[in-house]
């Protein structure tokens, strides 16, 4: 009898799978799904490339041209969403696509170019522009100065400074 | 006349038969909450496979395996020129109906034969546990075959079509049903082909034009038996015949889909001894039909 | 009792509190020792080798044992003297794969073990390149080898190979079958088709907060419960408190994909039995679940939601709401639909009494999970070793005696419901406060262990801690690894037509299996049509 039961059970409730790629399917809130930078937020700052588990998001200097290249390669994502949670700008989301099959490959790469500073002492790129300004808010007025040099040059000024007894407090 | 009928009788077969296949296939996947695919799939399929590329394995008796998917296809077309289907139209000689379970022999062994020499592992026992399968069916089938034969007093179509009205008539009938049911290779009873457990048996390594009118042959063989038992029922000159019949074929489709869907596949060893107790009561209904019931 | 065993025996204590004790066993001790653990009811686990040469040891050998009556894991540490360590194969037959695959990852070798053959390592791999050890770099790809394939011919006994590719195996493995008509004879496993070199990768190239998602991927199924294992093995280590709150997610999170497993196995089951509608009803269910794990964790599969310390999403009333409805909801259709289908007399006679493993030698291999429960072996890691919430939480764990199929089968339909009912309780008691801890400092060269009770069974992780936000060594044990050593037991004296559900039956999922080994995957058998038909 259990057979039959099962029979009018399936009659009972239809049609259960969608006739999906011809109809929309839905997501919830909250849904992992293709994540876009938004060009316009990025400041570069390497967060989301040093957590990224499966290197999808790279981050990497050309020197150059003075741009930090942020290089996001989807066939490599497995939409964990950790760029999302340790962006301190909120440029990365994950949005809630997820048809990505694609016949070209540039489909799946997103790349966001920024403009990196010189160094006033030796003239080599060593910062985005925007990552700076971001962090010049949480800089001691004393180190405003050397704001505009790269780390190097920045050590450099600093043991001089402390050699040379010149430095307005830093110890 | 007759001649051009039964042209358009195999050129209805030829035509409908994989439409009654994706019939079925509609109806199984409302009965397990799917979409289902179109009524033309299984003809799109074939389409396909006709038009891909056929490859022989090396280990294979080429000539024979080359050869059995058309004796397959042919012997049971050929049966068709006996049996009518949609048009009451056929050549009938004395001794056609032996004939006709020869004809459908013939294309089981062929099929047998083909899977055999291609030399695949799984294909040998698909083709042993077919050949078993054959066996016991075949011995159900000669006794209905008798039953049939004395409750109609020939072994000719056209005296046999439809039944007198009997118990024994009734019975032999249900039996053909389930002779029929396992001729078909459906579930639980394709035992032979049995896709999780030996990669659909016979048919691994058939590809392209073989393959295809390997399924061919098993949609087409499927119709001739609906026909068959159709005409056993229906009588063969009357007006409504047709609307009959294709009323009848829709009937049987979806209680053979039916029983398929929900069914799980049976041992070998449990599905022959289900048709052996079958043939035991056909042997008991032979009896009641000798008696004259 | 276990500390008088190990300090009889001259070992060193190394740690000990109450979940782990590990000791230093002097070689000539650990064959007594593997023994009286063994006969003390400690069940092999697995065994992980370890090159220590950057700490200064040398390579060496940690056997895990399982002792379910203290909820403790032991684990036995024996360092080998040049490259040499005594076999324990000869008196536990479990430890047999755990061996070879040290033997083959890091060229340890054991003294009379009776099986010193390949087991991971593909044949075209070079002999002395020992992809495990330290100083082979993780994308270095070592050249193949020309080999010889041997293979014996049984006179009067066909071969039938079920996989690599294979309807019924829905990931490439292979078992070779040896028929004599419909009956199986004997049958051998080819394993370790599936090689990712999971370990490698995360010593050599990520950081500790990153191998959580690694960890995940193991499975495509059961991934949740490796990610908790080893996220457990770490919070074990650094002594982490993880807020109440997290653990009950964990829990909630662990028994829906807990359902959701074993709902598509028990599909899988009936559509290895030809009951196609069976499979559709299944499954139709569990995509509800499906539906679950997207709303609670963003995806489909329940990926993505650890992290050390905690757990990253929230279940907030809303969806708290919605997960008790639909759980009311689908209790009463599972039910229906399995007792419905239960009553169908083929699939039951296909199911009862094939492929039976007795109590003695599944304990013996140290079957675990379900596998171990329908024959009558009484494993739990959520009630012998209690984490995340489970402690907390009442749950029965269903036992079957014989051994069979079918035993295996209702153990999966009865923890269904189980699962239900505690993720109920779960949802009921779910604790406010604090989802995540990241406040913690890791130690350095801490040997640890995590398990958890996947789907499948056991699943042990043991990990060393490195420096820098690294681990030095990583072995995760997925439950299949253990449990497949009895496959060939079962299938032996079973029809042909049976061999499909009876491999299926420990839910076997071979990449977890597999994951463990770096090997080029553009390896190919040469196998032909002439092996296979051997005999006939």
């Amino acid at each position: 009898m259990g057979r039959f039961k099962l029979i009018t059970k399936a009659i009972s409730i239809g049609r259960v799978t969608e006739k999906y790629p011809f109809v929309p399917l839905e997501v919830p809130e909250g849904f992992r799904g293709k994540p876009v930078i938004d060009p316009e937020k990025c400041i570069g700052c390497t967060a989301c490339s040093n957590a990224c588990p499966p290197q999808a998001l790279q981050v990497y200097d050309d020197l150059e041209r003075g741009v930090r290249v942020v290089h996001l390669f989807i066939g490599r994502c497995i939409f964990c969403a950790r760029c999302q949670d340790v962006c301190p700008t909120e440029a990365i989301k994950l949005t809630k696509e997820f048809e990505l099959a694609t016949l070209s490959d540039e489909d799946l790469h997103q790349i966001v170019e920024l403009q990196m500073v010189r160094c006033e002492e030796c003239g080599k790129p060593f910062d985005t522009f925007r990552h700076l300004l971001y962090t010049a808010k949480e800089l001691q007025p004393w180190e405003r100065e050397m704001m505009f040099l790269c780390p190097e040059c920045r050590a450099k000024k600093v043991s001089e400074k402390l050699i040379f007894g010149k430095g307005g407090g830093y110890v | 006349m007759n001649i051009i009928f039964i042209a358009i009788n195999l050129a209805f077969a030829l035509i409908i038969a994989p439409l009654i296949d994706g019939f079925e296939r509609k109806i199984r996947a409302r009965l397990q909450n799917r979409q289902g695919p179109s009524i033309l799939q299984t003809w799109w399929d074939l389409i396909k496979l006709f038009k891909r590329p056929t490859i022989e394995p090396q280990d294979s008796i080429k000539p024979l395996y080359k050869l059995a998917p058309y004796i397959t296809f042919t012997s049971v077309l050929t049966a068709y020129l006996i049996i009518p289907t949609v048009l009451p139209a056929s050549t009938n000689f004395i001794g056609d109906l032996i004939l006709v379970v020869y004809l459908l022999g013939l294309a089981t062994l062929s099929f047998v034969i083909g899977a055999f020499s291609s030399g695949n592992a799984y294909a040998q026992i698909g083709s042993n546990r077919d050949v078993s399968l054959f066996m016991s069916e075949e011995l159900l089938l000669a006794f209905i075959i008798g039953t049939i034969a004395v409750i109609g007093k020939s072994l000719s179509f056209d005296r046999l079509f439809p039944l007198p009205f009997r118990i024994s008539s009734i019975l032999a009938l249900l039996l053909l049903f389930l002779v029929i049911y396992v001729a078909s290779t459906r579930l639980p009873f394709d035992i032979a082909e049995a896709e999780p457990e030996i990669i659909e048996g016979p048919l691994i390594e058939y590809s392209g034009k073989h393959l295809g009118l390997l399924k061919y042959f098993v949609f087409l063989k499927r119709l001739l038996l609906y026909s068959l038992i159709l005409d056993f029922i229906i009588p063969i000159q009357n007006p409504i015949r047709l609307i009959c019949y294709l009323i009848g074929i829709i009937i049987l489709s979806i209680v053979y889909s039916t029983l398929e869907a929900y069914y799980g596949r049976f041992r070998i060893d449990q599905a022959v001894g289900i048709l052996k107790r079958a043939s035991i009561v056909a042997l008991i209904v032979w009896m009641i039909a000798v008696v004259g019931w | 009792m276990i500390l008088e065993i190990l300090k009889s025996n001259n070992a060193k204590i190394l740690r000990h509190d109450e979940k782990v004790t590990v000791a230093l066993v002097p070689n000539d001790k650990l064959r007594t020792t593997a023994e009286l653990l063994f006969k003390a009811g400690c069940y092999y686990a697995t065994g992980a080798g370890v090159d220590e040469r950057l700490l200064g040891v040398g390579f060496s050998m940690y056997h895990i044992f399982n002792c379910e009556a203290e909820g403790r894991y032991i684990i036995i540490k024996a360092v080998a003297s040049n490259l040499k360590i005594p076999s324990i194969t000869p008196i536990i037959s479990g430890t047999n794969w755990a061996e070879r695959e040290v033997m083959d990852m890091l060229g340890i070798f054991f003294d009379e073990h009776p099986e010193p053959v390949r087991l991971i390592l593909p044949d075209d791999w070079p002999e002395g390149v020992y992809p495990l050890r330290k100083d082979f770099r993780y994308n270095e790809r070592p050249p193949r080898v020309e080999f010889e394939q041997k293979r014996e011919k049984k006179p009067g006994v066909m071969e039938v190979p079920v996989g690599p590719y294979h309807p019924a195996l829905h990931e490439p493995e292979m078992f070779e079958l040896y028929v004599k008509g419909e009956e199986i004879v004997g049958a051998v496993y080819r394993g370790f088709h599936i090689h990712r070199g999971m370990e490698k990768l995360a010593e050599g190239r990520m950081t500790i907060n990153q191998i959580p998602f690694l960890a995940e991927r193991i499975c495509g199924i059961c991934g949740y419960t490796h990610n908790c294992a080893y996220v457990q093995a770490i919070e074990d280590a650094a002594k982490i408190e993880v807020p109440e709150r997290a653990l009950y997610i964990r829990t909630i999170l662990l028994e829906l994909e807990r359902i959701h497993s074993h709902m598509l196995w028990l599909g899988v089951a009936f559509h290895l039995l030809g009951f196609e509608s069976g499979f559709m009803h299944t499954w139709r269910i569990r995509e509800t679940f499906m539906d679950l794990a997207e709303l609670l964790t963003g995806n489909r599969k329940t990926y993505g939601m650890n992290l050390i310390g905690g757990v990253r999403r929230d279940i907030d009333e809303n969806k708290k709401k919605g997960l008790s409805e639909i759980l009311d909801k689908t209790k009463k259709e599972i039910r229906e639909i399995f007792d419905n289908a239960t009553q169908m007399r083929e699939l039951i006679n296909r199911m009862e009494g094939i492929g039976v493993l007795s109590k003695k030698k599944g304990r013996e291999i140290g079957v675990v999970g379900p596998t171990a429960r329908g024959s009558d072996i009484d494993t739990d890691v959520r009630r012998d070793h209690p984490y995340a919430a489970y402690g907390d939480l009442e749950f029965k764990v269903p036992i079957y005696k014989d051994g069979d199929v079918l035993s295996r089968f209702l153990v999966r339909y009865e923890e269904v419901l189980e699962s239900i009912w505690l993720i109920e309780q779960a949802l009921d008691q779910l604790p406010p406060g604090d989802i995540l801890n990241e406040e913690y400092e890791l130690p350095e060269h801490t040997i640890c262990v995590g398990a958890t009770e996947a789907p499948r069974g056991e699943d042990v992780h043991f990990a060393i801690m490195g420096e820098g936000n690294k681990v030095y060594r990583w072995h995760p044990r997925a439950p299949t690894y253990n449990n497949l050593p009895a496959v060939p037991i079962m299938l032996k004296g079973e029809k042909l037509a049976d061999a499909p559900i009876i491999i299926a039956s420990i839910d076997p999922c071979f990449s977890c299996t597999d994951h463990i080994v770096i090997v080029d995957g553009e390896k190919v058998y040469r196998y032909s049509l002439d092996n296979y038909l051997g005999g006939l």
